[in-house]
């Protein structure tokens, strides 16, 4: 049996949250609260802990990991059928996550390159990541966060050196209750993309480690989102930024040091595309283990070429232009995490609460399909 | 009974079907058996005589030049032609069996065995030592006679260093395993001895610290070592292919060293070394691709300058592989992301330079080594100097001819001294090779080619083992408190436990529950 160590873990999510929330979360919170958009994402530490802590809940009551699990706790008929719902839900996400990236990449980075080359180059970083099984690609996550988020951290720290208005972030009390709940949502829901934990969780022996991998993960992300959202209204108004389409990659445009340190977010974005790698991986690793299970396929090697040209022509077909794209983020996307990613694994939750241990599935039954 | 019948030996003179064959312990048919089997050896020397009192027919075999005569003559012939005559004179005659006799009691000699068959005579006669053979006996005895003309003891081609040990491995096997024996008096040092090579048949020793090295990668490595079958080894090179757990790659996962004191360093942390006769590099396996930026002599200064040299090590490391294709993706792609000031006088030194960014950085680094390759291959006298001409007349007189920028100079060069820094050759290679993927995927697409590159080349190395152990370690798998003795030198009062390896049995390097023998 393979093992994952607690830093893997907290790694994995970490690239799994932090990058796709670059690009959605301190738009959409600008928008929604204005100069109140920080409160949203510091608020949304305790809805995230809930959701981390709900899935730690299901792998300590399950006993197989996910897939498997879905036909422990439903039943072989409809955990196949969630299975092949989540297949497909998990292919969704990572074709969005591709035109998400595609679109930044062709409108701030290399505007001219078709949008086709970005995917084919960002799904052929992929394919070798997944036909090396979960051990590699998962210490290549460990790499990325070594590197990357100290790096990360150094480029927000170095906004900070720029010149900033407090008065940016006042007054306080203009926001309407019903605003807050939305944005401190739809922050929230990004960190249901930590529901690869419950395909890792089953591998890791340090249960405790596990606790404090997840809980680093959650603060990570809050401090990362708090201090990019409170960037950007120091720098820009609220009324400037809402109008920035990628307010993250715009601060860090403007960091200039010494006059001769400038435009260093190309910097910023070779790391991101690092993220980014990251995560299309890991949703794409669980698509393919979800087909996996349910059609008891001994490998899911062989099914990465056929999905890799479904996610190419699903991301440029999803979405003519980046103001439909900028929908789906906005309306589509948070729908299918909160169904895929919360309410299902709520129900999980519930049935394992309130269900004796006993009358779970017994685990003998289920065959758990190679996870490597 | 040692004394046969006199019958003749098996008329078959084919070499291949005699090689296997023991000896029939009549003189004559083995000695007419061994001319076949060493015929048109011009430098074998056989030398039938008689000793004892009634005389007994023997025989020395032996290649010239790979024995000490001397040797052969004062402490083997001597012996047996004068001693043993005065000896049977007067005891009136040999009253026990010949062999042993001459074992235990005629030859003063320490290295002395007995073999059977024509395949180990022929082998250790190739490897030096003298077989004497005596009539009547189906059995020789043989002499380790060994002494050549050998290179002796000097200091590391490849790996200099200012404080520490300077002495470098030669190419006799013996004289390596004892500068080993030297440094670790401990006698849970093991060397393991194989011969390997169907036609070299080549020594070659395993050596490991017993209670230390992981039992279960010993026996994998002696697994492997055992199903080698190749027809020569000349040096440890080619072990490499057949021990690295994956073969097609430019990412050694090996380590090579010149110097005993680097090997001790990895037997004492639990690795395993294996040194081949005739080759002056030691094998240290497994090992990790961070290990290959730690050098020797970071345990020879103070931890704190030790542990800058190091940070720059790793500093000059992402210089070599990345800094011509960060300059051509940003020349090329991200303009804004350099100072105006600066990008006019880039822009100025390429006005009438014929060619774009990209092929002025692949002709200079293409010519940058082919100077260096060609500078490896020239005799000692000239190689030197023919270098530096040749990088001062190609990097100068291409720039004032307008092929290259100054800048492009500045940048190449640069980029071949960062390159250096690296302290393991094989290390430099991969730099060396990886470095053009770089700058073709700079060209393609900026950054983001960098970063693809970058990440194909994460995830290959996060793919590979070295004997089970993940190449990438201790950055991942992540382990603190190794990773602390990687990016800077730990001072030997916190080095209390050794980099933990699977199924290592003993991870405690000071205090007194680590005393060993």
């Amino acid at each position: 049996m393979q093992h994952i160590s607690p830093f893997q873990i907290y790694a994995t999510l970490v690239v799994m949250t932090i990058p796709i929330a670059f690009l959605e979360v301190p738009k959409r919170q600008l928008v929604s609260l204005g100069n109140n958009a920080w409160i949203a994402v510091v608020l949304s530490l305790l809805p995230g802990l809930l959701i981390l802590f709900m899935y730690l809940f299901i792998i300590r009551r399950s006993q197989t990991p996910f897939p498997a699990m879905l036909e422990e706790h439903f039943g072989s008929v409809a955990g196949r059928i969630l299975q092949i719902f989540y297949f497909v839900i998990e292919l969704g996400i990572a074709a969005f996550g591709i035109r998400l990236f595609v679109e930044f990449v062709e409108t701030n980075v290399l505007p001219g390159t078709p949008i086709s080359a970005y995917i084919v180059l960002l799904l052929l970083v992929c394919f070798p990541a997944l036909k090396s099984g979960l051990q590699t690609f998962v210490r290549t996550f460990e790499i990325i966060v070594i590197a990357g988020l100290p790096l990360t951290m150094l480029i927000l720290a170095l906004g900070l050196s720029q010149p900033l208005n407090p008065e940016n972030l006042l007054p306080l009390q203009t926001m309407s209750l019903r605003d807050l709940v939305v944005a401190t949502t739809s922050t929230s829901i990004i960190l249901a993309r930590g529901f690869i934990i419950l395909l890792l969780g089953k591998l890791v022996t340090d249960w405790s480690g596990v606790r404090r991998a997840v809980i680093g993960a959650l603060l990570t992300y809050i401090m990362v989102m708090a201090v990019t959202v409170v960037l950007s209204l120091l720098m820009f108004s609220a009324s400037t930024a809402r109008t920035l389409v990628f307010p993250t990659f715009t601060i860090i445009r403007s960091i200039e040091i010494g006059q001769f340190i400038q435009n260093i977010d190309i910097i910023f974005i070779g790391i991101w595309i690092m993220g980014m790698f990251a995560t299309t991986t890991g949703t794409w690793y669980i698509s393919l283990l979800s087909l996996q299970q349910a059609l008891r396929l001994s490998s899911y090697r062989f099914l990465i070429a056929p999905t890799a040209l479904i996610l190419g022509i699903s991301s440029i077909t999803m979405a003519e232009n980046i103001l439909e794209v900028q929908i789906l983020s906005n309306i589509i996307i948070p729908f299918l995490y909160g169904l895929a990613l919360f309410l299902i694994p709520l129900v999980i939750f519930l049935l394992v609460l309130f269900k004796p241990e006993a009358s779970n599935q017994p685990a003998k039954s289920i065959t758990v399909q190679n996870l490597d | 009974m040692r004394y046969l019948n006199r019958q003749s030996a098996p008329e078959s003179s084919d070499p291949h079907e005699l090689i296997d064959q023991n000896l029939t312990g009549i003189l004559e048919t083995d000695r007419s058996n061994l001319e076949v089997l060493l015929q048109n050896c011009s430098d074998i020397i056989i030398k039938p005589f008689q000793f004892g009192n009634p005389p007994i027919a023997g025989m020395l075999l032996y290649f010239d030049g790979l024995v000490d005569r001397q040797e052969v003559e004062i402490n083997l012939l001597k012996p047996l032609m004068l001693e043993m005559a005065m000896l049977c004179s007067q005891n009136g005659g040999l009253h026990e069996d010949v062999l042993e006799h001459v074992r235990y009691r005629i030859l003063t000699m320490a290295d002395l065995k007995v073999i059977k068959d024509y395949n180990s005579i022929c082998r250790h006669i190739s490897s030096g030592d003298t077989v004497f053979l005596i009539d009547g006996i189906k059995e020789a005895l043989v002499a380790g006679t060994r002494s050549w003309q050998s290179r002796g003891v000097e200091s590391p081609e490849n790996e200099v260093v200012v404080f520490g040990p300077k002495e470098a491995f030669a190419e006799t096997l013996r004289f390596n395993t004892a500068m080993i024996r030297r440094r670790i008096k401990s006698v849970n040092l093991k060397m393991e001895g194989y011969v390997i090579g169907r036609v070299t048949k080549t020594d070659v020793v395993l050596c490991y610290v017993s209670g230390i090295a992981p039992p279960n990668l010993v026996n994998e490595v002696r697994s492997r070592l055992s199903d080698i079958d190749t027809d020569a080894i000349l040096d440890t090179e080619y072990l490499n292919s057949f021990l690295a757990d994956t073969k097609a790659t430019i990412f050694t996962q090996v380590e090579n060293t010149e110097k005993p004191d680097r090997v001790c360093g990895h037997l004492l942390e639990g690795r395993m070394a294996i040194l081949v006769d005739g080759s002056p590099t030691a094998m240290i396996l497994p090992i990790s691709f961070p290990q290959f930026w730690i050098a020797a002599e970071d345990y020879y200064t103070p931890f704190i300058p030790a542990s800058l040299y190091r940070i720059g090590r790793f500093t000059a490391f992402l210089m070599a592989l990345l800094l011509p294709s960060i300059y051509v993706a940003v020349t090329t792609y991200h303009q804004e992301m350099i100072p105006t000031a600066l990008y006019l006088t880039i822009a100025a030194t390429r006005q009438g330079v014929p060619f774009p960014i990209f092929v002025e950085a692949f002709l200079m680094e293409a010519t940058f080594e082919l100077l260096r390759e060609a500078g490896l291959r020239l005799p000692r006298a000239v190689g030197p100097a023919v270098s530096i001409v040749g990088a001062l007349i190609i990097g100068d007189a291409a720039v004032q001819a307008g092929l290259v920028s100054t800048p492009m100079v500045v940048v190449v060069a640069f980029t071949g001294i960062a390159s250096f820094a690296a302290p393991n050759y094989n290390a430099a290679l991969i730099i060396r090779t990886a470095r053009f993927a770089f700058l073709i995927a700079a060209a393609a697409l900026g950054f983001m080619g960098i970063m693809i590159v970058l990440i194909l080349m994460l995830i290959r190395m996060a793919s590979l083992s070295s004997l089970g152990m993940p190449y990438l370690s201790p950055l991942a798998p992540f382990n603190w408190s190794q990773l602390s003795d990687i990016i800077v030198r730990r001072p030997w009062y916190l080095a209390n436990q050794r980099p933990y390896m699977e199924g290592m049995e003993n991870q405690v390097r000071q205090g007194a529950k680590g005393e060993q023998e």
